[in-house]
């Protein structure tokens, strides 16, 4: 930013000071109104609102993201070949990340106004998770079925032992 | 019924293709693994008749088990054999050469031949059929210029002789000779001769000629026995007589042809085995085998004089209380030449030996290794440097420095076995007594297989390649219930393995315990003074690593060897129970030691179940293998839920054959709970009889049966599951709050008939398991359980599909791929021991019968082998080539950048 | 004495009459009754005590009439004397055939099991193909032996359901279903496979929607994100 000062801006807005419109006369056909009105338009590319704007496409960019997941496991199908587990596994991974380096994605965004926008990006990305873990789920790859965990019961420890057979006299 | 088959055959074609797909999974050989990790070994059981053929090469033997072969003089080999009707009734009654050499076999049984086979190839000759009518217990056969002759011996009063014509079988005469001293244990016929004894008489007469005329010869001592003299010049026999007092005990009789004038040699003191004719000095020359200490020697002598003419130098070792060998037959060279005469030496123990006359063993072929009846697989001790590090984790005892230190000694060992190997100085120090290559290999694959033979013999076989490692004979056993159990395996460390052998005296039928170490064979025999009726491992093991055995006597006393250990018992005494079956009364009946203390084990009766022998008998009684184990609790099923398995370790299957008025044969399976003495399950096969071989592992049953309503051999297999869910996962217990199992059911057909069936076993339990079936054209087939599982549906669903259950066929195939005796015929298979080896995927196998055969196989392939082909130095090299390329552009990089950086 | 000393009491009497028949039907030649007399010991060395009879009136239906001794006071006690000591409590079954042939039958449950159930024990009888009994066993199929023992007015009448339990028929291959499943199979290839003769639309519908769905959803996010792109532009 600093080094910015001392270049040349292409081109520049400036807001501070403002130019009175009292030392040059009005060029005819000026209504100062009508520079009122649009200033009042022009609001929408007032610097905090753009963020807030920014931000919220940012937090929905997840939740905006679920059809088209939704889409895409369809297509996916439920056998397991490597495509389809390679769809569940970026579908997993992505809002993993995104969860991760959530500060530093509205980082960018100045202030600490974000919370709700930081919300329900935190939401939008669970949402994605949870696509993607019931997308597991119907593919079969979540241990959650007890022939899942039969490989893992000992046999059981016999209280009573037992021998014989047919008489040897 | 026949429209049926067709039908099943048109279809067979599409059948198969579905099989060929499954069946890829069994394992198959590719023809340069032919021997590679299986052997086989023939054998003829033991000797029953013998000559040596005209040639001097073979000699023709005929054997207890309905044999026929030729075994070369040179190394014993088996030249031709042939196996006779394999008939409980049918047994070789009568062997001879006739007068043009062939080989005459007479059987007897419910359909009597006549066959004679050629010396060279073993072609059946000729054969023809005696009537079925004949008395065959009082006959005496002999063969005598072209014709067979048929003495029926009625005792005390007369005898009849039928003469055949050898080659047609047309009887060409018939006549009765009465004379009051004929007897069939009595009378031997030599070349024309009967001869037979009564006190102190010898009664000769020519039976090949009507109205012959006897004559008498007095002996002046009491006769207890006679045998034929079998060489050629003479006719004659060898007396054993029966004088208490010290003194000569055997004399030779040798008689003209007619039989009216006879020699009478000198009484000899140790029985006479052989009369040679000597042409030279027209004398007889008299063989004795004579046994000092624990050889045996040959000595001649001269017939009328008794003078020694010689004696062996050499000597066979020979077991000093095996009891006397027989002199099978000596085959002699054509220039009558004594010194080139070899003798076939049939010994108690089943061996036969080829001995030259001067003493020296020629070869010897162990035939009780054709009648096996307990198999075990034993691990090889480890080897001395293995021994070291595995003695180093043995004693925590020790401190650290302690340890340290064995540590430093045991490295030191290894480092200087592996310098050893690689300067190839190794010099391997074995124990004394025992080969260097015995020691254990690192799969487990190297072996040592224990036998115990029904003619009381132990073998210890390498099974490699089938190498005999030690033998030793019991004598004077009864071997009809033999038990062989393992007290201790050979991972105990300083202390030997240890087996026991259970066994009775011959005589008083009190039980004998033979107690051997597996590896080398050495044991002592120990009476017990009481009758077992049943004996039972303890699940525990005692401080110096031997198992315990309990036994249960016939008064239902408890006897536990060793005897120290009874304090073992007492903590589990409650807990124990032990089950009898008499398949005389039927009753099978539990008993519990609950109430022993721990100075005294006491049996009581618990339950008892009674198979009334008026509707069935018991034939068998199948428990499950202790070495046995269940990997996975249950079963996944399409839905992705389990069925988890019964698997009750105090079940038994009882087989009883029932009759029935309607059905007449009805054959039962009863699945017992041996602890509490409940029916867990039972069922039933109308007009379904024996041979019936079962299988019983893990949580099901498989069995074979005839049923006689199809005349066809079926395989039953029953399952049991305890269900959705598993009511106690952490214990089992038979008599707490008893699960009821639910049971699944299915039968299909085998087109073969069952020998023998075993399943399996592998070390954890993980591998699928296979039911190898020993079928009686000689295959032993290997069907997986898949194949047998009695949920297969006839119409499968995708659910079923994706457990991967095939259709239901009613016939299951035998494909050629999964014999795994591939071309070898193995005939009479009895028995099929299956042992886990070192390896998960693979069990080792050792099919038995008449022959041996010994392989192994992998269920659901070497999953934890690398390929045959898998190349570690290729794939070695190629790893440092990378990763010297890797390295060297890494530097040329690196300077290039840094040229680069100064530019 | 001891039966003395039920009889004045009075304890006999005819308990509850669970009945149960297992397994397929086997089908016996003739149908008869079995008389089973029960005795059992509630001491470890001792002389068996009546404890009832069953009659099986018939095997084939496997109806089954009950009568039992109760338990006195101190037959209770020497129980549940048993029972604590985790002993066996064990059961002689005399069964008489129709063809008044006697034969015996021991069995035996942990004597906790028996207490803790409050005498509520399964006696199971099995039979053979023909009809004779084979087994007689006594079970207490869901009770843990925790310790737990009820109060002794609970421990006077045996509450006990008896179980005939049948031989199961044994399979037998199945090869007629298998042939009509062959023959089907083969008609079916024969006639060839049946004309599916819907729309293109019907067959296809579930591939259609999704991607018509994907391009809706992905032309009305165009210009949004066309609106999106151009921002930076202005």
């Amino acid at each position: 930013m600093a080094s910015r000062t001392n270049k040349k801006y292409k081109w520049a807005l400036d807001f501070s000071t403002r130019r009175s419109s009292q030392d040059i006369a009005s060029p005819p056909g000026f209504n100062p109104a009508v520079g009122q009105a649009h200033t009042e338009a022009s609001k929408e590319n007032d610097p905090s609102h753009l963020i807030i704007k920014k931000s919220w496409e940012l937090a929905l960019a997840p939740l905006k993201q679920v059809p088209m997941n939704l889409f895409i496991m369809y297509m996916a199908g439920n056998s397991i070949s490597p495509f389809p587990i390679m769809m569940v596994g970026m579908l997993l991974i992505r809002p993993f990340k995104a969860l991760f380096t959530l500060q530093s994605t509205f980082k960018m965004i100045e202030g600490n106004h974000a919370i709700m926008q930081k919300l329900v990006y935190f939401l939008g990305n669970i949402v994605g998770m949870l696509l993607a873990l019931y997308k597991c789920q119907s593919m079969g790859l979540l241990p959650s079925h007890s022939s899942d965990w039969l490989a893992f019961i000992d046999p059981p420890v016999r209280l009573e032992y037992s021998g014989g057979g047919i008489s040897l006299a | 019924m026949m429209a049926r088959h067709l039908n099943l055959f048109i279809f067979m074609p599409q059948v198969f293709i579905i099989l060929f797909s499954i069946f890829t999974v069994s394992q198959c050989l590719y023809e340069d693994q032919v021997g590679k990790f299986d052997w086989h070994q023939s054998f003829i059981g033991k000797l029953k008749f013998a000559f040596g053929d005209a040639s001097g090469k073979r000699a023709i033997v005929a054997t207890e088990l309905n044999v026929v072969a030729a075994l070369s003089l040179k190394t014993g080999n088996i030249l031709w054999r042939h196996i006779l009707e394999k008939d409980p009734q049918t047994n070789i009654l009568f062997l001879s050469p006739t007068s043009s050499g062939e080989a005459l076999v007479v059987t007897g049984g419910p359909k009597p031949l006549v066959r004679a086979f050629d010396p060279i190839n073993g072609a059946l000759a000729w054969e023809w059929t005696l009537p079925s009518t004949f008395p065959f217990d009082r006959i005496l056969w002999a063969v005598s210029t072209e014709k067979l002759y048929a003495l029926s011996l009625n005792e005390g009063e007369d005898f009849v002789v039928q003469q055949f014509n050898i080659r047609t079988g047309s009887q060409t005469s018939k006549w009765k000779t009465i004379v009051p001293w004929v007897h069939k244990s009595k009378c031997v016929p030599s070349r024309d001769l009967l001869i037979c004894h009564s006190g102190k008489t010898l009664h000769t007469i020519r039976f090949s000629q009507k109205d012959a005329k006897p004559y008498p010869v007095e002996l002046g001592q009491p006769i207890a026995q006679i045998e034929s003299v079998k060489s050629g010049e003479k006719a004659g026999v060898f007396v054993d007589l029966s004088n208490l007092e010290s003194g000569p005990s055997s004399q030779v009789v040798l008689f003209s042809d007619q039989g009216q004038t006879s020699v009478k040699c000198k009484p000899l003191s140790s029985p006479a085995r052989w009369v040679f004719f000597d042409s030279v000095g027209e004398s007889n020359i008299i063989l004795q085998m004579v046994q000092r200490d624990e050889k045996l020697s040959i000595v001649t002598s001269d017939c009328i004089s008794g003078n020694k003419i010689e004696e062996s130098t050499g000597g066979v070792k020979y077991p000093a209380d095996l009891g006397p060998p027989h002199v099978e037959s000596v085959v002699c060279g054509s220039n009558h030449d004594m010194a080139s005469c070899r003798l076939l030496i049939n010994s108690p123990d089943q061996a036969i030996t080829l001995v030259q006359y001067s003493g020296k063993v020629l070869w010897s072929r162990e035939e009780a290794l054709a009648q096996i009846s307990a198999v075990e697989m034993m691990d090889l001790p480890v080897s001395d440097k293995d021994a070291a590090i595995e003695k180093e984790f043995d004693s925590k005892e020790a401190g650290v420095l302690g340890m340290f230190g064995r540590r430093l000694v045991s490295q030191a060992l290894q480092a200087q076995h592996l310098l050893q190997t690689v300067f190839g100085l190794h010099d391997p120090i074995q124990p004394a007594g025992q080969r260097a290559d015995l020691v254990r290999d690192d799969f487990g694959l190297h072996k040592m297989i224990v036998v115990a033979t029904k003619a009381g013999k132990l073998f210890g076989l390498d099974n490699l390649n089938g190498e005999i490692i030690w033998q030793k004979a019991l004598v004077n056993v009864d071997t009809r219930s033999m038990q062989l159990f393992i007290q201790r395996t050979t991972r105990h460390g300083p202390f030997p393995a240890q087996c026991l052998l259970l066994l009775k005296d011959k005589i008083s039928k009190e039980s004998i315990l033979y107690t051997f170490n597996p590896i080398t064979g050495e044991g002592s025999r120990r009476s017990l003074g009481y009758r077992v009726l049943q004996a039972m491992p303890l699940p525990v093991v005692d401080e110096e690593s031997l198992r315990p055995i309990l036994f249960l006597d016939s008064s239902e006393k408890v006897h536990i060897e060793p005897q120290s250990a009874i304090s073992l018992v007492d903590p589990l005494a409650s807990n124990t129970y032990m089950y009898v079956a008499d398949p005389v009364t039927g009753v099978m009946t539990g008993y519990t030691l609950a109430q022993s203390t721990s100075e005294r084990l006491v049996a009581s009766r618990v339950w008892e179940v009674v198979f009334q022998p008026e509707t069935q008998t018991i034939q068998s009684v199948v428990g499950k293998s202790p070495q046995e184990r269940v990997h996975s609790q249950g079963r996944v099923l399409g839905d992705r839920s389990v069925l988890y398995k019964y698997v009750n370790p105090n079940l038994v299957a009882v087989v009883t054959q029932g009759t029935d008025t309607v059905h007449k044969y009805v054959l039962n399976v009863y699945l017992l709970d041996v602890v509490s003495g409940a029916i867990v399950f039972s069922i039933s096969h109308k007009r379904a009889r024996e041979p019936i071989h079962l299988v019983h592992t893990e949580n099901w049953v498989v069995y074979t049966y005839f049923s006689e309503k199809w005349r066809r051999t079926e395989i039953a297999a029953i399952e049991l599951y305890e269900g959705k869910t598993q009511s106690n996962s952490g214990t089992f217990s038979s008599l707490i709050a008893p699960v009821q199992p639910m049971v699944e059911r299915q039968s299909y057909i085998l087109p073969a008939m069952v020998q023998s069936m075993s399943p399996t076993i592998t070390e954890k339990g993980i591998t699928s398991r296979h039911i190898l079936v020993g079928l009686a054209n000689g295959a032993v087939l290997e069907v997986p359980w898949i194949f047998l599982d009695p949920r297969r549906p006839v119409t499968v669903t995708p659910e079923m599909r994706e457990e991967g259950i095939i259709p239901y066929m009613p016939e299951l195939p035998i494909p050629t791929e999964s014999v795994i005796n591939y071309n070898k015929t193995l005939p009479q298979i009895s028995g099929i021991h299956t042992a886990p080896s070192g390896l998960e995927s693979t069990s080792l196998v050792l099919v038995y019968g008449l022959d041996l055969f010994y392989t192994r196989v992998a269920p659901s392939k070497t999953f934890d082998l690398l390929k045959e082909d898998f190349d570690p130095f290729l794939i070695s090299m190629v790893l440092i080539g990378l990763g010297l390329a890797s390295y060297t552009t890494k530097r040329l990089a690196s300077r290039k950048a840094l040229k680069q950086a100064w530019k | 004495m001891k039966t003395h000393y039920i009889a004045v009491l009075g304890f006999i009497l005819v308990s509850f009459c669970n009945v149960h028949i297992l397994g397929d039907k086997f089908d016996f030649e003739v149908d008869g009754t079995v008389f089973v007399r029960l005795k059992h010991y509630l001491s470890d060395d001792g002389n068996p005590e009546d404890r009832g009879n069953i009659t099986i009136q018939s095997i084939r239906t496997g109806s089954v009439a009950l009568s039992h001794a109760g338990l006195a006071p101190h037959h209770i006690t020497r129980l549940k004397a048993l029972a604590k000591n985790d002993q066996i409590y064990r059961l002689q079954a005399t069964v008489v055939s129709a063809n008044n042939k006697m034969v015996e039958f021991f069995t035996f449950m942990k004597a906790c099991g028996l207490v803790e159930s409050a005498l509520s024990d399964v006696l199971t009888i099995s039979l053979d193909h023909s009809g004779s009994v084979v087994a007689v066993s006594l079970s207490a199929p869901f009770v843990h032996c925790q310790g737990e023992i009820p109060v002794d007015h609970k421990l006077r009448y045996f509450n006990t359901t008896v179980i005939v339990k049948h031989m199961d028929v044994g399979p037998v291959p199945d090869t007629a279903t298998y042939i009509q499943k062959m023959e089907r199979e083969r008609e079916a290839r024969e006639r060839g496979d049946p004309k599916d003769n819907r729309s293109f639309l019907a067959k296809y519908w579930m591939y259609i929607v999704p991607l018509l769905i994907f391009v809706l959803l992905s032309s009305a996010g165009q210009p949004e994100g066309g609106a999106g792109g151009a921002a930076p532009a202005r």
